[in-house]
């Protein structure tokens, strides 16, 4: 790691590393704010806000990174420092001006995408877990694919300003479409939720190729980064290798009965 | 075409059906990803790799968040901002703890009359890559006011693949965008320069898999034509 600001650091001159440190990253911190959001009052306060936290403590966020030994780094700095900077960012959001900042997008939403914007995008809740808060408040006859495509709306319209990035990170992935749900719903509505046999025989694939499918499929990354995560040679090998797993759950269902008009 | 319409027509459905499974969303009771393990998987670094991409296969929480951070850390501007905050690091070998004995050691093996990247220190190799500052290009012309604009240059840069030019407008507008293996432009007749209007441009060169090194933002006034 080769960064001036550690040796006042080291010194216990945290003024000094600190004026180093954000002389030599400020533009990376702004970048990662700026992927966010747009407008200047939101960026320049929500750097602001970042900044605090980096400082606060005498760099204590800062130092739990050097103050490892060298050669346990798994990680580069910059990107440490960029997944620290996600967090600082969801949660100033969170835990502050998240409602203030998106609630506008919410009012105007529907009650049942309500409490899915605020269990969701708000309170940090997984889909499964915002799914089982609504059941267990009387929406019995709610399916988890009808969910997601509530979910998805409730991303369409909150993304439809200009946080279209802060949305997809709030939301999750949402990668679903409502027209492809309403003709799955007609035809084969017991799939949209937990089937045993289909769980299991995603489990039979290798873990690389589980992953390269939920990336792929669930998180809509495109291939060649899905190739460079799981560390597969290029994109091809991604369409290829996913495919051929699509293929083959479809053959254990069908061996378990499970036919493929059915899917 | 998206990226998933790679996929056989005859395997949608069970995308659909991947897509649409609770259990698939389910985060892990513990075990979760911290900043470095996130970074590390994203980094590619092979240290406790396959413990991630097992856990990974497991928590949707974990996995969205290196979708996400891999999705920040391959944009643009940040990776260039990376090689900024790079290029302004003070180089340095070793961290003010190693004592002062280890120092003259290493600094023996970096002044040896051999090639530099010869030393290999423990875990260096998951460490930042050398700094090497490479400048980006220095806009040569137009700049200020002209008469006329036809072609655009710039200085070559070492290494570059390729330079990407923007044009922008008065109000920082893009309505230009050309990609060159050469180091001139011809503008397009497609693109309407008023007279009298101020233009910004700015050159970034591409000198390495996702490293691109910008120029300054150059500026260039079309004096008014006719009578």
């Amino acid at each position: 790691m080769e960064e001036a600001w550690l040796v006042p650091l080291g010194k216990g001159d945290c003024e000094k590393a600190w004026d180093l440190f954000l002389s030599s990253h400020r533009g990376l911190i702004l970048a990662t704010v700026r992927r966010y959001l747009q407008d200047y009052d939101d960026v320049m306060d929500v750097f602001a806000r970042v900044c605090e936290r980096l400082r606060d403590d005498r760099l204590a966020r800062l130092r739990r990174y050097t103050d490892k030994p060298q050669e346990s780094h798994t990680a580069r700095f910059s990107t440490w420092l960029v997944a620290v900077l996600r967090n600082l960012i969801l949660d100033w959001f969170r835990q502050r001006d998240g409602r203030k900042q998106l609630s506008n997008a919410a009012r105007a939403l529907p009650p049942r995408q309500r409490h899915i914007y605020e269990s969701v995008f708000l309170d940090g809740r997984s889909h499964v877990e915002a799914y089982e808060l609504l059941t267990s408040r009387g929406e019995h006859t709610l399916t988890f694919g009808q969910f997601l495509k509530e979910l998805t709306a409730t991303y369409r319209i909150v993304s439809a300003g200009r946080r279209g990035f802060l949305a997809v990170e709030l939301a999750g992935p949402v990668a679903i479409e409502p027209e492809a749900l309403a003709e799955q719903d007609s035809t084969a509505p017991e799939y949209f939720d937990d089937s045993p046999a289909l769980l299991e025989a995603f489990h039979t694939l290798p873990p690389d190729e589980q992953l390269a499918v939920q990336f792929f499929v669930i998180e809509e990354l495109p291939a060649a980064e899905v190739a460079r995560l799981v560390g597969w040679p290029n994109a091809k090998a991604v369409y290829n290798r996913v495919t051929r797993a699509l293929v083959a759950l479809r053959g254990q269902l069908e061996a378990q009965g499970i036919h493929r008009q059915d899917l | 075409m998206t990226e998933e319409e790679h996929l056989d027509d005859d395997v949608q459905p069970m995308a659909q059906w991947v897509r649409t499974q609770a259990a698939l969303r389910q985060d892990a009771a513990s075990g979760c990803l911290d900043e470095e393990a996130l970074a590390a998987f994203v980094s590619g670094a092979g240290a406790g790799r396959a413990e991630a991409l097992a856990h990974l296969t497991a928590c949707a929480r974990c996995r969205h968040a290196v979708a996400m951070l891999s999705r920040l850390v391959t944009d643009e501007r940040i990776v260039s901002e990376v090689r900024l905050a790079r290029g302004a690091a003070w180089p340095r070998r070793v961290r003010w703890t190693v004592g002062v004995a280890a120092a003259a050691a290493i600094a023996v093996l970096l002044l040896r009359p051999s090639r530099t990247d010869d030393l290999v220190l423990p875990g260096s190799e998951l460490r930042e890559p050398p700094i090497t500052v490479v400048g980006g290009p220095a806009l040569i012309a137009p700049r200020g006011r002209v008469a006329a604009v036809t072609i655009l240059t710039w200085s070559h840069v070492p290494r570059a693949a390729r330079y990407r030019l923007r044009l922008y407008d008065s109000v920082g507008t893009a309505v230009w965008e050309n990609e060159t293996t050469d180091t001139t432009v011809t503008v397009a007749s497609a693109i309407p320069l008023a007279s009298g209007a101020t233009y910004f441009w700015r050159v970034e060169a591409k000198t390495g898999r996702n490293r691109w090194v910008a120029s300054e933002l150059a500026q260039f006034t079309l004096a008014h034509s006719g009578p």
